[in-house]
């Protein structure tokens, strides 16, 4: 399917939204300062509001919405052995693109397993050193059928967007299942919410 | 006879008026801007002095430095474009560089790298790509994002149950 070509799926039921605390935005963004001129990569839709934040922060940032992108892959694609090369192809980088932090939002809740470590051997490489990794992980058994848009607000507040229905079961991915998957990254920090979402920090290893 | 519509023909006179050529621009005056029609398509290198709106088809380059560069919704564009502004509604794969800003609607399907003092993307519009904002950094002091109440919707009910403190982050290399 080409990337231009639009998706013919039914109509949306009207997006539902709601804001919750957080505690892995502050951090985040301390790491980011305006002089450093961080790179950032987002792999989420494309979200004006946090483009004017990441900018005010002197930040570059690449923006590549992963799971659109997958969605319009064949299963065959999607399979082991054909991953990495599917991550290859959906996310191009630049030679000697480097990124010092990775907004990889919910995802991680709808890649399987051998997804996410493919898509860690892919960005892997072009993570800096203490590169942090912000992701969203939920512990309910239910989930929206697909990723919620994400928008920060300010230091402590992350506002999200998006049809909650249809639902589809969790994948429920635990601690140590994702961090197998993510060689050369550490916990930095994870933070248990009380509406069902952990937080993680993930940080790469200081050369 | 008193019942006559205004749009009646009458014999010997043609049925419409005709419209009156459009008026030349005098030498300095602004003109409204060129248009690619949707039925249109060009192979190449587009430059010129004037403003452009794309709704039909353009494969090559667009060079309009000092001018702004409309691509409508009908619009398919695979170039490299340069401009004083650029605004998107259809499709782009290609490269953006505007002395200004660059605008990406919602309607917008884009791909390809951003580069402009102002770029505004629309919540909705399918964007993949890199997006630079140098200028308009340097040119912004520091933000103001605090832990304070924001315009949009406050957090309800459920807080954090279980917390981590985090030591004070390293510095960056």
């Amino acid at each position: 399917m080409s990337w231009f070509s639009r998706s013919q799926a039914e109509p949306c039921p009207p997006p539902a939204s709601s804001s919750h605390r957080s505690l892995a935005l502050g951090p985040l963004l301390s790491g980011l300062h305006p002089e450093s001129r961080h790179a950032v990569l987002d792999l989420g839709p494309p979200m004006g509001h946090n483009l004017e934040l990441l900018a005010a922060l002197g930040c570059r940032i690449r923006i590549t919405d992963l799971f659109r992108s997958l969605a319009s892959e064949t299963l065959e694609a999607r399979e082991p052995q054909a991953c990495r090369a599917l991550f290859e192809r959906l996310l191009p980088l630049d030679v000697g693109e480097r990124f010092d932090a990775v907004l990889m939002w919910d995802l991680f809740d709808y890649l399987r397993l051998h997804e996410a470590a493919a898509l860690m051997a892919r960005i892997t490489p072009a993570c800096a050193p203490r590169a942090v990794i912000f992701g969203l992980v939920s512990t309910l058994h239910q989930i929206p059928a697909t990723p919620l848009r994400y928008r920060i607000d300010d230091r402590e507040t992350l506002y999200s967007t998006g049809p909650r229905e249809p639902q589809r079961p969790a994948p429920r991915h635990t601690q140590p299942e994702l961090v197998r998957r993510m060689p050369g990254f550490k916990v930095k920090a994870s933070y248990i919410l009380r509406h069902g979402v952990q937080e993680y920090l993930f940080e790469r290893a200081p050369s | 006879m008193w019942n006559k519509r205004d749009d009646e023909v009458v014999p010997g006179r043609p049925a419409t008026t005709p419209m009156p050529p459009a008026p030349m621009p005098a030498p300095g005056e602004s003109f409204p801007g060129a248009a690619i029609g949707p039925s249109i398509s060009i192979v190449g290198e587009l430059t010129g002095d004037e403003d452009l709106t794309i709704l039909g088809r353009v494969e090559g380059t667009v060079h309009l430095p000092k001018h702004s560069v409309t691509i409508g919704r009908t619009a398919r564009v695979s170039a490299d474009i340069r401009a004083k502004a650029v605004s998107v509604e259809g499709e782009v794969k290609g490269n953006l560089l505007a002395a200004e800003q660059i605008l990406i609607r919602k309607t917008a399907t884009m791909l390809g790298n951003l580069s402009a003092p102002r770029v505004g993307l629309e919540d909705g519009c399918r964007f993949k790509g890199s997006v630079d904002m140098e200028s308009a950094a340097a040119a912004r002091s520091a933000p103001e994002i605090s832990a304070r109440p924001s315009d949009g919707p406050r957090p309800q009910g459920p807080g954090p149950v279980v917390a981590k403190p985090l030591p004070p982050p390293p510095p960056r290399p």
